[in-house]
């Protein structure tokens, strides 16, 4: 009986003390997109919501965060046209600064576990390496390492901007990543969880930019990190990611156009299965590479006049369409390991791999190693398929 | 009445039992531990080899027993060694096990409280715990094998399902070269793994219980063989999806893994308080086995009523699961308690075992 | 409790005192006024002078109005006992004496029994037998002649099935034993006779299957039952309070069932079955949880279907238990854990509700149990109305006045149906309790909460004997035998062996 009581004693004391941790979903701010700009170029425009007792004149981060406008969302309020985000910025020193200012400005405090997308923009990555800026989230236990992270050439606030009130930008960004399928000018995503490793290994990698104007975006080529500073160097065109997710065998889905040589009437072709190798070769001490691309697909479409029996039709473009391949791919190697003298295609992974006794010698100046090193490649090209016309009898 | 062995557990119950004393709160941190001293994705080698050692040193332990049928390690070690040395063992084996007891209370209330629940004080989150535990322990051995039998499967199941759902995010290129820089790093990581199988040793307590005792060895074999299995997955799919760059600047790489996908379509898109649901509960097994086996050492020893010395103990789980300060202290003290149970378990029970046969061989 | 026992008895001693003579005398007038003094003043209590014709002797018939068949009093035992006897009967009456000659020629009736004692007779005549009193025969005839008021066989109304027997109890035990006798011609189906109840006797029987049940077992329960002391028994319920393992479960550790069908089905895998007269509900011993979620349907359906049937209960079970709870710890905890687009759409609907989650949780869940018994203690024709009244008006009313949220409604309405999807009413209650306690939980602790409700209820489970049979069997301990009708009702085929858990005489089933 008295242990019953005492029980009981323990059980109230809980009850009436408790929900310590207990916050209401619609309390909280979902935030889903967050922007990292410079916050000594932004801050003249952003000046206005700071001045007051704004303890420093300007930060080195203008943090943009986007949360859902829930009451937007709900079914009764449809059709108001009302904006479903609301984006609020702040400028300070660090990410967690900045949150708490955000804090003394809005009603409900911010929530970060279903963030899904960290723009950075590129001229702060040219600044301040990425490990640093990316610490507190990774740190923080409720920003999620599935959590995307995408490098903007403009200003990253602008991306999470959008004229069409129903559209959220920031799923928009995702929604676009999650369209890989279907291009071959988007990378693989890169997550925070994947960011924490690379942030450490000193191989160089590649970030998705965004090109935005006017509330439209568009992935527009990449944003290229060397791995020791862990900042960020250069962009590499659109056209030069192709070559990229070529080689790493990431290009699947995507239309490759060749142009017929006499009439310059093209010709597309839409990669099913593409397999690719990076073979490194260590002889003598010496380091070379060779790339292997073997690839199926469908020529999706052709504007050329078919009278041509559909074989001849089919090894004509297969020829064209390798030739077009080479082509970027020669453009891309140049352009990483000429101009800019970085590996960023994961030349060293298959290095490390295979031969890490030599990898362990030349991996402290990897990237330089790597811009002299001679690089062959080989494309198989094979049309399987002519979607619904041209059909061999 | 029915008897229903109220005493005993089946050989199935023994097998559950040592794996749920073996998994507990070194499986959200096992890969940090052994990468930072493999530094190369053969870690998972590592832990396989160890777990190889704990199977050696448990069924040691099992044959020890097995030469005192229906006794505990508490009874059999004064016989053996004589009643003070027994005596000093079987004290040192209690105050280990009502550390580590609290060792698992406090991990638990640290990783929830910083997970799950923010701002829950870590007293209103052990307390109820403890609690717990103390009730079901009130249902002696048979209770706490039951709850076991019912958990278990299901953690297993979750687990699997968590782990397999990440291999999204797998990259096999962060498990390869194999053995590139050879089998050296792997040996060195042994050091840590074998940390990882403490638990192994709930045959000194549990064989006299056991409704077949002869099955002893088939189950030890099967109960650390399951925490194995366990661990090897983790370490491959953790590594395989972070990166041995990125697993060792992680504090809980394998909660990690969980939250670095998303499953969309489903109810759920997140996974990781699944992972956590299930740990907790193997913390719980964790905790009750150790808490019992605290609690039948000082009854057994000292010839105390049961329920005086089970509610007894409680108030110093509470306050030893409070001591450390902050998370750096928990980690170390986890660090002191695997070395001491490698002394306590690992060089103690072969001795003993060579005495007990040699003692057999002259009577 | 017990000093009110005591006094009773006291007074029940003091009561016997002041009466003479506690046997019949043969004194016509005497034995006539000790039976009237026992019995008192009962207006439903008749008796009936008369003379045995051509003898001369007094006699008198008491029996109870109603409860005895008047119409056999009447044409058969009036007539034949007034009809004067001829010669060859008063040989007869002089060889074998007055009251072997009416056993033995008169009296056409089955049942008779003697008895010297006021006392018997008089429980005898308050069952419903006639007592017949004869000037010069120092006993009394107490004759069998109840004509039980009883009503039909009707079907279960509080465990229907899709197919299966349409019959069940009654609350003639009679019957009911008759009813399990009709199941099939056994010979080992014993049943054992008690009665129960120190005021106001009433009958049990233990039935259980000679040859199967561990006897440890039957003794068990006879010696419980044995050990009950009461007043009165009005229903089984009593019953199953009085002898069950743990009284602070919630849990019930006796299964109570209308069904004979389920009652022969637990006879046959070595349970034992207790029925008690006045009820037609009869309790079944011992229970295990995987029982209560079963349905005899089970095993008439093809095992496909029932197996997926079992899996859609346990499912319910699992929503019964968790649903609200689960909920509370995500929209007030974790709303990380949930999809963006369900938490977006969460959190604006339930913008401008007032309340915290468990409020309007328990609001609504409490809302519902009101529901639940209103439309229990109506009237027949009014309950469903007063249902569906309820459950929508006040739930779209609730909606739109902005008190709860539309994703609670639907959560509640949930639950509430799930729990009604346990084939026993009992466990239903018993989950929906726990529910209100894992909610709690959930309130101050989120998920971690439900993680220590489930550690709590486990706990409890596992300690948890019926009648030494572990009450989570066969989930734990694991008997691989056992588990082919547990989540699983495996094919017919494979169904040969009892629970092992119930130390049966004969583990196997025959054929």
């Amino acid at each position: 009986m008295k242990k019953a009581l005492l029980l009981l004693i323990l059980l109230i004391s809980t009850v009436l003390s408790g929900c310590w941790s207990s916050k209401e979903i619609e309390d909280l701010s979902l935030n889903v997109g967050i922007a990292i700009d410079d916050g000594d170029q932004l801050a003249e425009e952003m000046r206005h919501i700071d001045q007051v007792s704004s303890s420093q004149e300007k930060g080195d981060l203008a943090v943009t965060f986007q949360y859902i406008n829930t009451s937007a969302t709900t079914p009764d309020s449809k059709g108001g046209g009302q904006k479903q985000f609301t984006n609020v910025s702040a400028i300070g020193n660090t990410n967690h600064q900045n949150i708490r200012v955000i804090s003394l400005r809005e009603e409900n405090p911010i929530m970060f576990h279903h963030t899904k997308v960290i723009v950075v923009s590129g001229e702060l990555l040219k600044k301040i390496g990425i490990r640093e800026i990316m610490d507190f989230y990774l740190r923080d236990s409720e920003a999620r390492l599935s959590c995307l992270v995408l490098v903007s050439k403009g200003p990253a606030k602008d991306t999470l901007q959008s004229k069409d009130p129903a559209v959220i930008p920031s799923f928009r960004l995702l929604g676009i990543v999650d369209n890989a399928y279907r291009s071959s000018r988007i990378l693989n995503p890169m997550t925070l969880a994947k960011i924490q490793g690379e942030s450490y290994s000193k191989s160089s990698y590649l970030l998705q930019n965004v090109y935005t104007e006017d509330g439209e975006v568009k992935f527009s080529g990449a944003g290229i990190m060397r791995g020791k500073t862990n900042k960020l160097i250069g962009y590499i065109s659109e056209d030069d990611l192709t070559g990229i997710t070529l080689i790493t065998g990431d290009a699947k889905g995507g239309p490759i156009p060749a142009f017929e040589k006499q009439s310059g009437k093209p010709m597309v072709y839409e990669i099913e299965t593409i397999k690719s190798k990076i073979i490194p070769h260590v002889k003598r001490g010496k380091i070379s590479f060779d790339i292997k691309i073997d690839s199926e697909g469908i020529l999706s479409e052709n504007w050329k006049d078919s009278k041509e029996p559909s074989e001849k039709i089919a090894s004509e473009a297969e020829e064209l369409i390798k030739e077009e391949m080479e082509k970027t791919l020669a453009r891309t190697l140049k352009k990483t390991q000429k101009h800019y003298k970085v590996d960023v295609v994961g030349f060293d992974n298959e290095l490390r791999i295979k031969y890490p006794k030599t990898w362990n010698r030349v991996k402290d100046d990897w990237d330089a190693t790597f811009a002299e090193l001679p690089i062959k490649y080989s494309i198989k090209v094979k049309i399987i398929n002519y979607g619904n016309t041209d059909a061999r009898s | 009445m029915l008897m229903n062995n109220r005493n005993k557990i089946t050989t199935v119950q023994a097998t559950i039992f040592t794996s749920s004393y073996i998994l507990a709160s070194g499986i959200l941190t096992l890969p940090r531990t052994v990468v930072a001293v493999v530094k190369t994705p053969d870690a998972w080698l590592s832990v396989l080899i160890g777990g190889c050692i704990a199977i050696v040193l448990g069924v040691i332990m099992v044959k020890l027993s097995q030469c005192y049928p229906g006794k505990t390690i508490y009874q059999y070690v004064n016989i053996l060694i004589g009643n003070w040395a027994g005596k000093t063992y079987g004290i040192l084996l209690v105050i280990y096990f009502v550390v580590l007891s609290a060792y698992e209370v406090r991990t638990l209330s640290d990783v929830t409280s910083y997970m799950i629940l923010e701002g829950t004080p870590a007293w209103a989150i052990s307390m109820p715990f403890i609690w717990i535990g103390y009730y079901l322990l009130q249902g002696w051995i048979t209770s706490l094998a039951r709850l076991f039998e019912i958990v278990f499967p299901i953690s297993v199941a979750v687990f699997l399902l968590v782990i397999l759902m990440s291999t999204k995010s797998f990259e096999m290129d962060n498990l390869r070269p194999f053995l590139g820089e050879g089998i050296q790093p792997v040996l060195k990581g042994l050091t840590k793994t074998v940390f990882a199988y403490i638990g192994f040793e709930s045959m000194l307590f549990l064989v006299a219980y056991m409704e077949k005792p002869e099955k002893a060895v088939k189950s030890t074999i099967f109960g650390i063989g399951i925490p194995i299995l366990f661990y090897v997955i983790t370490m491959v799919a953790v590594i395989a999806a972070l990166s041995i760059d990125g697993v060792v600047h992680r504090t809980w790489p394998t909660l990690d893994l969980i939250r670095s996908y998303e499953m969309k379509g489903l109810l759920f898109e997140r996974f990781e308080s699944f992972l956590l649901v299930i740990w907790s509960m193997q913390i719980f097994s964790t905790f009750c086995i150790t808490y019992f086996v605290a609690f039948l050492g000082i009854s057994q020893m000292f010839n105390i009523k049961t329920q005086k010395v089970l509610l007894g103990l409680l108030p110093f789980l509470f306050l030893i699961s409070m001591t450390p300060r902050t998370i750096d202290e928990v980690f170390s003290l986890g660090d002191i308690l695997g070395k001491s149970a490698i002394i306590l378990f690992g060089f103690i029970p072969l001795p003993l075992l060579i005495l007990a046969k040699w003692k057999g061989r002259v009577r | 409790m017990k000093s009110l026992d005591k006094e009773e008895q006291k007074s029940k001693k003091n009561g016997k005192e002041t009466k003479q003579s506690p046997v019949f005398t043969g004194n016509f007038e005497s034995d006539l006024k000790k039976v009237k003094d026992l019995l008192g003043e009962n207006s439903d209590i008749l008796f009936r002078k008369f003379r045995l014709n051509n003898t001369k002797l007094k006699a008198a018939l008491f029996y109870l109005d109603g409860l005895s068949d008047k119409e056999l009093i009447d044409k058969f035992l009036l007539s034949s006992l007034m009809k004067p006897f001829s010669e060859t009967d008063k040989e007869q009456i002089k060889q074998d004496g007055l009251k072997d000659f009416l056993k033995n020629n008169v009296l056409s009736i089955g049942e008779i029994k003697e008895s010297d004692e006021p006392e018997k007779a008089v429980i005898e005549i308050l069952n419903g037998s006639a007592a017949l009193i004869i000037e010069s025969v120092p006993e009394v005839l107490v004759l069998g002649i109840k004509k039980p008021k009883t009503r039909d066989l009707q079907e279960p109304i509080s465990e229907p099935l899709v197919r299966g027997p349409r019959i069940g109890f009654t609350e003639n035990i009679k019957d009911n034993t008759a009813i399990l006798r009709n199941q099939g011609q056994n010979e080992d189906l014993f049943f054992l006779k008690k009665s129960v109840g120190e005021r106001a006797k009433k009958q049990t029987v233990i039935a259980y299957i000679n040859g199967i049940a561990n006897q440890d077992l039957v003794d068990e329960i006879v010696r419980r039952i044995d050990k009950i002391k009461i007043d009165f028994l009005p229903e089984s319920g009593y019953i199953e309070q009085l002898i069950e393992d743990n009284f602070l479960s919630p849990f019930p550790q006796i299964q109570s069932t209308e069904r004979p069908d389920r009652v022969m089905g637990a006879l046959m895998e070595g349970r034992v079955a207790i029925l008690l007269d006045g009820t037609p509900y009869v309790l079944i011993a011992p229970v295990t949880l995987s029982m209560l979620l079963q349905s005899p349907e089970d095993y008439y359906e093809r095992w496909i279907p029932a197996t997926l049937v079992r899996l859609l209960r346990f499912l319910a079970a699992f929503i019964t238990l968790y649903g609200p709870s689960l909920y509370i710890s995500f929209i007030s905890f974790h709303p990380g854990l949930i999809p963006t687009k369900l938490a977006i759409s969460i959190a604006g609907s339930r913008e401008g509700v007032p309340f915290p989650t468990l409020l309007e949780a328990m609001l609504m869940e409490i809302a519902i149990e009101i529901l639940r018994e209103a439309g229990l203690r109506l009237p027949k024709p009014i309950g469903p109305a007063i249902g569906i009244v309820g459950g929508l008006i006040i739930g779209e009313a609730a909606v739109s006045a902005g008190i709860v949220s539309r994703i609670m409604v639907i959560v509640v309405a949930l639950t509430a149906i799930s729990s009604f999807a346990m084939p026993q009413y009992s466990l239903g209650t018993s989950l929906r309790i726990l529910r209100f306690i894992s909610m709690l939980a959930a309130s101050i602790y989120g998920l971690y909460g439900v993680v220590l409700f489930t550690l709590l209820f486990l706990s409890h489970l596992v300690r948890l004997y019926s009648f030494g049979v572990p009450y989570i069997s066969p989930w734990t301990p694991l008997r691989m035998k056992d588990l082919k009708d547990f989540i699983v009702r495996g094919p017919m085929f494979l169904m040969k062996s009892r629970p092992v858990l119930l130390q049966t005489k004969e583990p196997r089933r025959k054929g």
